[in-house]
């Protein structure tokens, strides 16, 4: 058993909470900046390790992007304060992006090492462990091959769960462009996947 | 409706997002049409799989520390954390003597 991300989203009354955190951090409580960075460093580095080629550099990316959005939060004003994970999921976006240009890679098929990948690992039979091994390594590397911006908002909507309004802020897009981004990038990854998934019987 | 009208609905559907009777005209097309059919599985699946946790990430340890480390020097103006107390002398003092 795993147990529940840290980061999970609490739904109502989250941003409140945050927006306290923010300023409480301000004001110099630490406990409220370890409390910040538990709620989303697992989606931080996740966001990361989609958009980058490496779990080196993802961890680099992830913990820049920490160091910023904290330096932000600090000069902020109190009444100007939008959501810590756009602004901590923007930077993320805008370090990838400066890290591919850098090395001037196209995007690279990162090979998704199980070890690399820590995943939920309920008690499973070997069979189903390794079944879902299969998938989840076709599912990443479909997603992988990915143009950046579909990369970003499954990754985002989908894997991270992050709220569309949220998403939206991140990727510079309206809600409702934001959503048909979402829609036409699960398109996208279902073509790619759709040959994987022909002549399964249950499909 | 037709096949265009209904893969322009197909994202919102597979997402629940639809008023109730768009809804209901979705459904009564994907009963006779196995091409929107499929495609309205195919994106569901992929939705599904996507949100099953299969590419959740987790922090190591190692990250989260190397990281809070850095943080917590970036930081200078936070107070000492006061999660680990200084032990307490007289904790450990016995009540009678050696």
């Amino acid at each position: 058993m795993t147990p529940p991300r840290s980061g999970a989203y609490g739904g109502g009354g989250d941003s409140a909470y945050e927006s306290r955190l923010i300023e409480r951090f301000k004001s110099g409580d630490s406990r409220a900046l370890e409390t910040l960075f538990d709620r989303y460093a697992d989606r931080t580095l996740g966001l990361a390790v989609r958009l980058t080629d490496t779990r080196e550099d993802a961890e680099e990316v992830a913990q820049e992007a920490f160091l910023r959005a904290f330096r932000f939060a600090r000069e902020m004003r109190g009444d100007t304060v939008t959501s810590f994970g756009a602004w901590l999921f923007s930077i993320v976006r805008s370090l990838a992006a400066d890290r591919r240009r850098q090395l001037k890679l196209p995007a690279l098929i990162s090979l998704a090492a199980p070890e690399l990948e820590a995943v939920a690992a309920d008690a499973m039979d070997v069979g189903e462990e390794a079944a879902r091994r299969a998938e989840r390594a076709d599912l990443l590397q479909a997603l992988d091959a990915l143009p950046e911006e579909y990369r970003a908002v499954l990754t985002l909507c989908d894997l991270e769960d992050v709220p569309h309004a949220e998403a939206a802020q991140v990727l510079g897009r309206s809600p409702a462009a934001t959503k048909s981004l979402l829609y036409r990038a699960r398109r996208a990854l279902r073509d790619r996947l759709a040959e994987r998934w022909k002549g399964v019987s249950e499909i | 409706m037709t096949c265009a009208a209904a893969l322009d609905l197909l994202g919102p559907y597979v997402d629940d997002d639809l008023p109730t009777e768009s809804r209901r005209r979705v459904e009564a097309h994907l009963l006779t049409c196995r091409d929107c059919a499929w495609e309205a599985q195919t994106l569901r699946l992929t939705r599904e799989r996507l949100r099953d946790g299969i590419g959740e990430v987790v922090a190591s340890d190692a990250f989260r520390a190397r990281t809070l480390a850095r943080l917590h020097a970036d930081n200078a103006h936070l107070s000492p954390t006061a999660d680990v107390p200084e032990p307490d002398p007289l904790q450990f003092r016995l009540p009678f003597k050696v």
